[in-house]
């Protein structure tokens, strides 16, 4: 059965210029209680992220998650605990929502109590926050078409919710 | 009739129609409610709230006491606008308010005269006190109904309001409070350093005061600084303009809060602005002078009356009279005599205005009464004349009374800072005797008050002090505000008031024209002791209207320091509390009504169900499938049928809810011995057991079952109550009590759909589902743990039962799992499979004696729950010093027994009371209460759990559960809590 929450929702220019692309995630949390860091970057092969940064290689990208705590985006299946660095498959427990358009940062101040205006939350940057009750974590991606893409991630079950509450409050933007 | 059109002011051509009170009426745009109403000849737009004395248009802005209306009709009525700041829109229905039958003649203004001829009765100061003191039989027959009919204003709309809100959060570095001159020039100033800039301001068109001067020639380059300042803000991309909305709060952390109207498909937007530096620019509110009849239609503010015929080309009246105790109020009878309207006095109560002043009065013929007072508006409903008279030096007698005719009676008592944000800041204002008046003086941190809002009447010097701030404000963050072209003119702002707080006068003198308060009852608070200015403020209510005591309060807390003999300074204010102005509920609740009132949980299987036809129930953010009716099956039917066949066959339920944690660390198998009162550590890899957690006080806090992954990994789950608490608690744990600890939890409850399949046929479904499994008992034994995939999606195989039948709970990745729920489903065809919801669930736990949230209340002790053989002697726990205290191990507490209809058809409701006489009074002995119930198809009787009084050892007692607000008293047999399978044979299989 196909997931009923996946999707691409796109609003009538007259709304809003701004999508919202709905899809599974692949993820691992990776932690540990020693050297972290430096295991973290051994076994994932990649540059740790400082606090509130994501470190973007290939297909993958590290995502800091406070304190001894990464979330690694990846298509591997097969990590596992090794050395110290636990690895916690988390794969769908979350639902990511790709929104992009002119009025995203409009769409976003809708719910989101965090400063993205231009020039205060840059590309490659995260913070972990929550919209309208519901918590979420949001990326700051490269462009697209010469327009800011922002990257929300929310536990799978409120995704619907989510979903709901921005493609609604999308319609009168404009 | 007095108001009329007169010239065009800064309004637009267009013709614009609207109704008052159905009555079909022209407008221009640009014009507010309030003036189209003056211009259409309108005096008297409503009734007063405790009098129902006539009301009209006091005003131009925000400070508006008279003109309150209904704007819309239906779900979009909004009662009590204050039509000064309601712009007319095409069509718009406004209504008078507080009429019976029509604003003209009301019934209800016998009020008025009740209070007159018997001083303090029903609506004098402190009525609700009064009123509601004796004897109780009359407040609902009597005083609850005469004083809701009487009081209040407007009707709030029976029906809902259709239209959409919006809730905008935003950041800036610099906030402008108010888009005045000195407003506008702080913002312009600071959006030169680059950093972001928002500015406020309530009315529609930007100006402040500035739109109080006359659209002349001899203006023409002062407007133009206006237009160009305002095109200039708009112009940069740094800069948030917000008209029409309203600054009402500011909090801790410079927050700001408004509600914005706007015009569109959402109606309002509540914004909150985080800033990093706050100017106040609010400007000031003139007040009004307190003599008799100064409510009466016609009776205006003179800034108000100004803008009227300046800026929206509405001149208020034929002939104007001013009263004044100070300059600011010549400009009026100035402009209106210049544009050809009759002023028939200017009255004022000082003795010299200064020679500019009276040279201007003299070149216009202006007659100009210095040292004298009005005493009385007079009219039978609006003002047609005024008496006037001298005033003695001392202030406390008049002679010389005389009459001078007018339809208009501009007045003026002063300017009163708008100080309502600085306050919120935390700091009291301060009385500043050079304008009479409460000023900011010491600034909140981050807070700088500009302009008239801090005492600076002049148009230079408040631009100047306004770029100043901006400057101090940028530089504090690292930027470099900008210079601003100062204004062409300048309008000097010393008013040179003198104080006059009252007149010696008759007829009603209002000090909060708003809430019917006057003068009387200022003084009969001061002689009941309600001395101080809080007390004085909730005893009579003044200043609790929706102008928040803008006009009345220095009048009140004067008077007040004239009764107490004290200055007042002394007297103080009292503080302000947000919202400062009517804002809509609407705002508040955004989006979150209907389906966004509150976010729905789903589980992956959540489709699956609603199409299976499940009735749905709340259980906590989620909505969990109750039953799922097959036709014509009651709820009842419904539960019993799954039960019975959970018990006799196999059947799935979604479990998802529960809380699911994985725990991981060299420590992990410690912790857990610590938050259980049961040894973890001794648990095997593969292996799951059952866990209870006590609070620290030794009560009962959740249960579970926790499976040893690997030596270093475990996989908990909680109840769905405790889900998000349990992980805070562990979280907390590991940060605060033992950080040594070396162990991580997170939550993966979003990772797995969770579904458990029970009864006799359950091994056999899974076999069938999933042939790569071995379920067999001794590769899968009861507590058994077993890691899997299907379909290249991986699972869980718990063999864990919560209704006593042989039983697993599948756990699978949560975008598979309702392939895996459907084909358990598939597979199970061959044994009948049905699904079951929350109802079955419960009817097979309360069979088998289990508890859950019903019973583990937060009261509850391992004792009271016969869970107290479990609690390890080996180590130490969370609860474990403070479990045995003599209070928690008493004998004689209520434990939990099972109970059993014995009329076995009769059901006994959760809730009831444990008694031991049928016929038990309110005053019996309780014993015990029913926490849960059922029906039993297996035991084809209606049992239930419940706490009983030394229940452990009065099975085969028969008492009585009785539930008095029903009037039901059922015998019920007192029982073991295991109803069914009380060996646990079935388990095991």
């Amino acid at each position: 059965m196909a997931n009923a929450l996946n999707g691409h929702f796109e609003m009538p220019q007259t709304f809003a210029a701004v999508s919202i692309d709905v899809t599974a995630t692949n993820m691992w949390q990776l932690e540990g209680c020693e050297n972290v860091d430096a295991k973290v970057a051994t076994m994932t092969g990649m540059a740790i992220p400082a606090q509130g940064q994501v470190t973007v290689q290939g297909d993958e990208r590290l995502v800091w998650a406070g304190r001894d705590r990464y979330l690694l985006t990846t298509n591997r299946s097969d990590l596992a605990d090794n050395d110290g660095v636990y690895a916690t498959d988390q794969t769908y427990g979350k639902t990511q929502l790709l929104i992009t358009g002119e009025d995203a940062r409009a769409l976003l101040s809708r719910g989101l109590p965090l400063d993205i205006d231009e020039g205060q939350f840059a590309i490659g940057e995260v913070q972990h926050s929550h919209i309208n009750h519901i918590g979420v974590s949001v990326i700051r991606n490269n462009d697209v078409s010469g327009q800011p893409q922002f990257e929300v991630w929310v536990m799978r079950g409120f995704a619907k919710s989510l979903t709901d509450f921005l493609v609604h409050s999308a319609h009168t933007l404009r | 009739m007095s108001g009329f059109r007169h010239g065009a002011g800064r309004l637009g051509d267009a013709q614009l129609n609207f109704t008052f009170d159905g009555k079909p009426m022209l407008a221009r745009t640009g014009d507010t409610v309030a003036s189209a109403l003056l211009a259409n000849g309108v005096e008297i737009v409503g009734r007063s709230f405790k009098y129902h004395r006539p009301r009209g248009v006091t005003s131009s802005g925000p400070e508006e006491t008279g003109a309150l209306v209904t704007i819309g009709a239906g779900g979009k009525a909004d009662p009590n606008a204050r039509a000064t700041m309601e712009p007319i829109t095409a069509g718009l229905e406004v209504f008078s308010q507080n009429c019976f039958p029509s604003p003209k003649f009301d019934l209800m203004s016998i009020n008025g005269l009740a209070g007159a001829v018997l001083p303090g009765s029903l609506f004098s100061a402190g009525f609700y006190y009064k009123t509601f003191m004796w004897p109780a039989a009359l407040w609902y027959k009597f005083y609850e109904p005469a004083i809701r009919s009487a009081a209040g204003m407007g009707v709030p709309p029976k029906v809902a309001d259709p239209d959409i809100y919006d809730r905008i959060q935003m950041f800036c570095e610099v906030a402008v409070v108010g888009g005045g001159s000195a407003g506008l020039s702080a913002a312009l100033s600071a959006s030169q350093s680059g950093l972001r800039v928002v500015l406020f301001d309530e009315h529609n068109d930007l100006g402040g005061q500035l739109l109080n001067e006359a659209n002349s020639e001899a203006n023409a380059d002062l407007e133009q600084w206006r237009a160009d300042t305002v095109a200039a803000l708009h112009a940069a991309s740094n800069v948030r303009v917000l008209t029409r909305a309203v600054c009402w709060g500011r909090f801790d952390g410079n927050m700001l809060a408004a509600h914005q109207s706007v015009d569109g498909k959402v109606r309002q937007n509540y914004i909150k602005v985080q800033a990093k530096k706050i100017i106040i620019a609010a400007g000031a509110i003139e007040r009004p002078l307190v003599f008799g009849n100064n409510d009466k239609p016609n009776v205006m503010l003179a800034s108000g009356a100004r803008r009227m015929l300046n800026h929206y080309g509405t001149a208020t009246g034929k002939m104007i009279a001013v009263f004044t105790n100070n300059d600011s109020a010549y400009q009026t009878a100035f402009d209106y005599s210049d544009a050809g309207i009759k002023v028939s006095a200017v009255v004022d109560s000082r003795q010299y205005p200064g020679q500019a002043l009276v040279d201007g009065c003299k070149s216009r013929g202006i007659p100009l009464h210095t040292q004298s007072v009005v005493t009385e508006a007079k009219g039978w409903q609006a003002v047609r004349s005024i008496e006037i008279a001298d005033l003695a030096a001392n202030g406390q007698s008049v002679s010389n009374r005389r009459r001078v005719a007018c339809d208009v009676l501009a007045h003026s008592g002063g300017w009163t800072p708008q100080v309502q944000m600085a306050s919120h800041g935390g700091k009291p204002p301060v009385y500043d005797k050079k304008i009479a008046a409460f000023v900011v003086g010491d600034q909140a941190p981050d807070t700088y008050s500009v302009g008239a809002a801090e005492g600076e009447n002049g148009l230079l010097a408040g631009v100047s002090q306004a770029i100043e701030a901006a400057k101090a404000a940028c530089a504090e963050l690292g930027g470099t505000a900008g210079s601003v072209t100062a204004p062409p003119q300048d309008r000097d702002g010393a008013t040179n008031v003198v104080p006059l707080w009252s007149v010696p006068a008759k007829g009603k003198q209002l000090v909060d024209i708003q809430h019917d308060v006057t003068a009387a009852d200022v003084i009969q608070s001061h002689r009941e002791g309600f001395v101080s200015v809080e007390h004085l403020k909730r005893y009579t209510t003044l200043g609790m209207a929706n102008d928040q005591g803008r006009t009345s309060n220095v009048n009140a807390l004067a008077i007040m320091a004239q009764c107490r003999g004290i200055s007042i300074a002394e007297a103080g204010t009292t503080r302000f509390r947000a919202p400062i102005a009517p804002v809509s509920m609407g705002g508040f609740a955004g989006r979150e009504i209907g389906k966004h009132f509150k976010p729905v949980r789903r589980t992956p299987m959540q489709e699956w169900h609603e199409k299976a036809g499940a009735v749905f129930v709340q259980a906590g953010m989620y909505m969990r499938p109750q039953y799922y009716p097959q036709a014509g099956e009651t709820i009842d039917d419904a539960y019993e049928r799954e039960t019975a066949h959970v018990r006799q066959k196999v059947g799935i339920c979604d479990v998802t809810s529960l809380g699911k944690i994985e725990i991981v660390g060299p420590d992990a198998a410690e912790f857990l011995d610590r938050v259980y009162i049961n040894m973890f550590s001794t648990l095997k890899v593969g292996k799951a057991r059952y866990g209870v957690m006590l609070r620290e006080d030794g009560i009962v806090y959740d249960d579970g079952t926790t499976s040893r992954f690997a030596e270093d990994r475990f996989f908990m789950t909680t109840t769905t109550a405790k889900a998000g608490p349990v992980m805070a608690y562990l979280e907390r744990c590991l940060e605060i009590d033992w950080p040594e600890l070396k162990v991580r939890v997170s939550s993966v409850s979003e990772r797995w759909g969770a579904m458990a399949v029970a009864g006799p046929d359950s091994r056999a479904t899974l076999t069938a589902a999933f042939p790569s499994v071995d379920f067999s008992n001794e590769a899968f034994p009861f507590m058994g743990v077993v890691h899997a995939e299907h379909n290249g999606a991986k699972m869980v195989l718990l063999r864990i039962s919560f209704s006593g039948e042989m039983a697993y709970e599948v756990y699978a990745e949560s975008e598979h799992a309702t392939d895996m729920w459907q084909t358990i489903i598939d597979a199970g065809q061959a044994y009948d499979i049905v699904p079951y919801g929350l109802e079955t669930l419960g009817a097979l736990r309360i069979e088998k004696g289990h508890v859950t949230g019903a019973e583990l209340d937060g009261r509850v002790t391992l004792g009271d729950v016969h869970m107290d053989g479990m609690a390890s002697k080996k180590k130490w726990f969370v609860g474990k010093n403070l479990k045995d205290r003599e209070g928690l191990v008493h004998p004689d507490r209520p434990q939990l027994v099972g109970l059993r209809s014995v009329d076995p058809r009769t059901p006994i409701s959760t809730g009831s009371i444990l008694v031991t006489d049928a016929n038990a009074s309110a005053g019996a002995d309780k014993q015990g209460w029913v926490s849960s119930m059922t029906y039993s198809p297996e035991l084809g009787s209606f049992i239930a759990l419940g706490f009983l009084r030394g229940g452990k050892d009065r099975i085969g007692e028969r008492i009585y559960a009785a539930y008095p607000v029903k009037g039901r008293t059922v015998e019920v047999e007192v029982v073991s809590n295991h109803f069914v399978d009380p060996t646990n044979e079935r388990v095991k299989g």
